[in-house]
């Protein structure tokens, strides 16, 4: 039984023993997987759809879906690249059904993280505005990528894994995953060029 | 000679494109790296304890449903015991009765004795106005009587036989054995009952003979069955 209680428990915990702890019925142990990894999902969903609510939304159906599909986790791979894999398909898929502007007001009220960096709290409006526009531009050019590109740069860019976690999660070999890195930035880079032209 | 330079694999604008997007992404990942609510893991839990209800919550009723489940397999073993004995002296009850007389209808009687009928094609030569099924085990019709009964109705085949006594004769060892004239092979039933039907064949084509052939008479197996 995983003590939930104990602040070091929920970070050296082996990925192993919590989801075999899991699935052996334990909520505790699932509510330390979430409280562990809630910032990886959350940040990966918000960079992907560009709004808090929605984002808080496709996080909380993601950590459902994994909880319901936890038996199906091979564990050759980390626990939290699984669970991006899942938050970044489900936010992908939630993008493409809407295609709703984000706003200044869909920031949150964040800066919590140590060395986070809000570029829209300390700038004047027009440098927000500006900044927004930008961000947009980003997020929008990342979701009309073709596939593989899209989740392979989400996975990279928005959900911070590394190269040998998005081989493990897209069960793909290390070469395959840096070429497609590479594409995708060249087609991101003609698509961000050619709406800045625009 | 030598000023020769190696050709990039990659062209350079490719990949400058390539490092512009990569600060980008991370110029766009650093705005975005927001904290996550805190109130996410309690919605979370909260909709997975809604949606599953944790063991702790199930092993109650589990138990329980898994008590009544061992209840419900006693009472059940207990009813088909029971039904199997039952079934065991139903068996064993119809086949007692069953056995005496197997293969015959039956009917049952006030007393509780089972009446066994007569096959209706056996009736014909009983009399073909008397609908009342003959028992079979009260007696065998006295043949005697059954001559007289067919006499009384004029069947033609036994008139003619009766005209001619040698005919007759000859038709009784076949076909006719109510009006045999080798009654004497050992029937003392119908020695008995019909001790002049062989002998004087006359008498018996006499319509006066109200005591013998005008009515036929009930066997008195009837009556004692």
């Amino acid at each position: 039984m995983l003590d939930p209680t104990e602040p070091a428990t929920v970070l050296q915990v082996d990925d192993h023993t919590l989801v075999d702890t899991i699935i052996a019925g334990d909520r505790d142990a699932y509510r330390m997987l979430v409280e562990r990894e809630s910032t990886t999902v959350f940040r990966c969903c918000y960079r992907v759809l560009g709004h808090v609510e929605d984002a808080e939304d496709v996080a909380q159906e993601s950590f459902i879906a994994a909880f319901r599909s936890l038996a199906s986790w091979r564990g050759d791979g980390s626990l939290r690249a699984w669970l991006a894999q899942i938050a970044t398909r489900r936010a992908l898929r939630a993008a493409s059904r809407r295609a709703r502007p984000a706003s200044l007001d869909d920031r949150p009220d964040g800066g919590d993280l140590p060395g986070e960096v809000d570029i829209f709290r300390d700038s004047d409006p027009a440098a927000a505005v500006s900044a927004a526009e930008r961000a947009a531009q980003v997020r929008e050019a990342v979701t009309n990528l073709p596939e593989p590109y899209r989740e392979t740069i989400a996975l990279r860019y928005f959900a911070e894994l590394s190269i040998d976690e998005i081989a493990w999660t897209v069960d793909r070999p290390v070469g395959t995953v840096k070429v497609h890195v590479h594409r995708g930035l060249e087609r991101l880079r003609a698509a961000l060029s050619e709406e800045s032209v625009a | 000679m030598n000023d020769r330079r190696p050709i990039p694999i990659a062209q350079p604008g490719m990949t400058a494109w390539g490092r512009a997007a990569e600060r980008d992404l991370e110029t766009y990942a650093r705005e975005t790296a927001l904290a996550s609510p805190i109130d996410l893991t309690d919605r979370v839990m909260a909709a997975i304890e809604a949606q599953s209800p944790s063991d702790g919550r199930r092993s109650i009723p589990m138990m329980a449903a898994f008590g009544a489940g061992r209840l419900r397999m006693a009472w059940g073993l207990v009813v088909v015991l029971v039904a199997m004995l039952g079934g065991a002296a139903l068996v064993g009850g119809a086949s007692a009765i069953i056995g005496r007389d197997i293969g015959a209808p039956t009917e049952g009687s006030p007393d509780g004795r089972p009446i066994l009928v007569a096959d209706p094609t056996a009736t014909t030569t009983q009399g073909a106005d008397d609908p009342t099924p003959e028992p079979i085990d009260a007696a065998v019709p006295p043949k005697p009587l059954e001559h007289d009964a067919v006499e009384a109705t004029e069947a033609p085949n036994v008139r003619d036989a009766t005209d001619d006594p040698e005919a007759s004769d000859e038709a009784d060892g076949t076909d006719e054995p109510e009006a045999t004239a080798d009654a004497d092979d050992g029937d003392e039933e119908t020695d008995s009952d019909e001790p002049d039907a062989t002998d004087e064949p006359g008498e018996t084509d006499e319509p006066e003979d109200d005591s013998d052939g005008g009515e036929p008479q009930e066997p008195d197996g009837a009556s004692a069955s």
